[in-house]
């Protein structure tokens, strides 16, 4: 069974080329930087505004070019994978957990414990994201720990909703109400068979979530209220790039690329799974 | 009408919580106070601001205060600007809801077009150049999207401004910036919808009567499968200023959202609460609108149980 989903998975080429891509990122966030040509951090005035390499003012040394500080594009743009990855993901963990927990105690007990998570799911969803993160990130100082709580924190609602819906079905199967026949407890049912059984569900949850909280978290460092300097990331280096446009084009199209790649590349690995995990949706 | 005495019962909750939300998001996360005299303040400006704004009060009678005044469209004054501020938000909103209409219009006629020909001309190469388009467009982070416009329409081109807000010209770039997410989505979802009614029972009957296949495409598949996009056009009115925030940021577009973002940086969070607080109220309302038309529109749809 499993066998078969992994193959129906690979004969879908957006799916395979979004995993090639993201597992592309993940090596380039993990590997030493040390084969990197230069310190992402390195300043050098001499050498600012070196267009990348194909172009014919451009160096082998500084492949992709520097920005307006010198300072080399390709190196930054592998620390700021890192960075960006490592935030999106802890970020989509936090929300995962609350939010699968928020969602299954809904769907599961009904009522009026229900009624309250929903009415919360829907204030939160009403609240415009970004406006409230910014300025709970002023509050409280930008720092990327904040960031990842306040992204996680933010990102519960859309997965207590939908593992909400799939628990609702689940709950109806036979093998729940064997398992509470048999005698075991209402959490002992839920731990043993309703979360393995939306497991599939909230895995592709978790990849589009994945997609969004990269691009929510670039539009925050873009305004500068997310990842602060000296730390690269690809928000802020598209920044970077706003004042020079005329100059060097380059900076800000280099950074974005990579998230387009990168988001681009979770929403296929997204797309896929729902395919194979969820014939109906095709 | 139960449907709808449920509905009007849980909005009222849910704008409950909301002004519950954006008082406490001010007042719990630090002293509101502090965050307007910045680090270096003295221990007495500090104790007269807060007497000034009324902060040494019980919280209770605080958020009591708040929601009196909200009641009564009084949201307290900007401390920036020494104004209400309400009136800043409302100056402001022509210039937002000008770029979200012209965003809406390309949404609409890039993703309906773009969804409609990829359905009929499934398989085609213009159905993949069209599928590969949306797949980018929904990746792209419309900042991004709109600085590459800048470098090329306006840097290189010369073609179009590149920021500001006055003539028709003005609005291209910033329009296009925020609409492509939503057309890509929206070209997803109609070309999904498309392919679905064109293979129903109906349209199959309408082929075999011998109408033209434009007529049928038209008359009997558009109508059916565009009722799903009111439900988009919903989702995107209602996030307007979620998307607004960083575009009119980008092309220096007067609106709320920039107006927002100026006062996150300038520290005026009776401002922030305010924009906040109505974006939300905004959100909810066009939600339920969008509900109603949803049923207006399509009789067979009962949006009753729990959804």
């Amino acid at each position: 069974m499993a066998r078969k989903l992994v193959r129906v998975f690979f004969r879908d080429k957006l799916a395979v080329t979004g995993l090639f891509i993201a597992v592309l990122f993940v090596i380039l966030a993990c590997w030493p930087t040390a084969w990197l040509p230069a310190n992402p951090r390195s300043t050098s005035p001499q050498m600012r505004l070196t267009p990348p390499a194909w172009t014919a003012a451009g160096t082998m040394e500084r492949p992709l070019g520097t920005d307006q500080l010198g300072r080399d594009i390709l190196s930054r743009v592998v620390v700021g994978t890192r960075v960006s990855l490592s935030i999106a993901s802890l970020a989509v963990l936090i929300s995962a957990v609350l939010g699968i927990a928020a969602g299954v105690i809904a769907g599961y007990f009904g009522g009026l414990i229900d009624s309250v998570i929903m009415r919360l799911v829907d204030v939160q969803l009403a609240f415009p994201l970004l406006l409230v993160i910014i300025a709970l990130v002023a509050l409280l100082g930008a720092s990327i720990p904040i960031l990842i709580v306040l992204l996680g924190l933010s990102g519960w609602a859309q997965y207590a909703r939908l593992v909400r819906a799939e628990t609702l079905a689940v709950k109806e199967r036979e093998y729940v109400a064997a398992s509470l026949a048999l005698g075991n407890s209402s959490f002992g049912t839920i731990w043993r068979h309703v979360l393995p059984n939306i497991s599939s569900t909230t895995i592709v949850i978790g990849t589009f979530e994945l997609a969004r909280v990269l691009l929510v978290e670039s539009s925050i460092s873009f305004l500068g209220l997310g990842v602060q300097p000296p730390t690269p990331s690809w928000g802020s280096m598209i920044a970077d790039g706003r004042n020079y446009i005329y100059q060097g084009w380059w900076v800000s199209t280099i950074p974005g690329i990579a998230i387009v790649l990168a988001v681009m590349s979770f929403n296929f690995i997204g797309d896929g799974l729902r395919d194979v995990l969820d014939p109906k949706s095709r | 009408m139960s449907f709808w005495a449920r509905r009007i019962g849980e909005l009222v909750i849910v704008l409950f919580g909301i002004s519950l939300a954006s008082f406490l998001m001010l007042h719990l996360t630090g002293d509101p106070a502090i965050a307007i005299l910045g680090p270096d303040y003295t221990e007495e400006a500090l104790v007269r601001l807060r007497q000034d704004l009324g902060l040494d009060r019980p919280l209770v009678v605080q958020y009591l205060d708040f929601l009196g005044g909200a009641l009564r469209g009084d949201f307290g004054d900007s401390t920036r600007y020494r104004q209400p501020a309400l009136d800043l938000f409302l100056e402001r909103v022509p210039a937002t809801v000008e770029l979200t209409i012209a965003s809406l219009l390309v949404s609409i006629v890039f993703g309906v077009t773009m969804g409609v020909l990829a359905a009929v001309f499934r398989n085609t190469g213009l159905d993949t150049v069209a599928r590969a388009t949306a797949l980018i467009g929904q990746a792209i982070p419309g900042f991004f999207l709109g600085i590459v416009a800048i470098i090329i329409f306006g840097a290189q081109l010369k073609w179009l401004p590149t920021g500001g807000r006055g003539t028709i010209q003005h609005l291209i770039l910033p329009a296009i910036a925020l609409g492509t997410y939503y057309a890509a989505i929206t070209a997803r979802f109609v070309r999904g919808s498309m392919l679905e009614v064109l293979h129903s029972d109906y349209v199959r009957t309408a082929r075999a009567k011998g109408l033209r296949r434009a007529t049928v495409i038209i008359r009997h598949s558009l109508r059916n499968a565009l009722i799903g996009v009111v439900t988009l056009i919903g989702l995107q009115l209602g996030n307007l200023l979620g998307g607004a925030v960083v575009i009119e940021t980008v092309f220096s577009w007067p609106g709320v959202g920039r107006l927002a973002v100026q006062a996150i940086y300038a520290r005026d969070f009776p401002l922030v609460q305010v924009i906040i607080m109505i974006a939300a109220l905004i959100f909810v309302v066009v939600n339920l609108i969008t509900d109603l038309s949803y049923r207006l529109l399509d009789p067979r749809i009962r949006v009753g149980g729990d959804a």
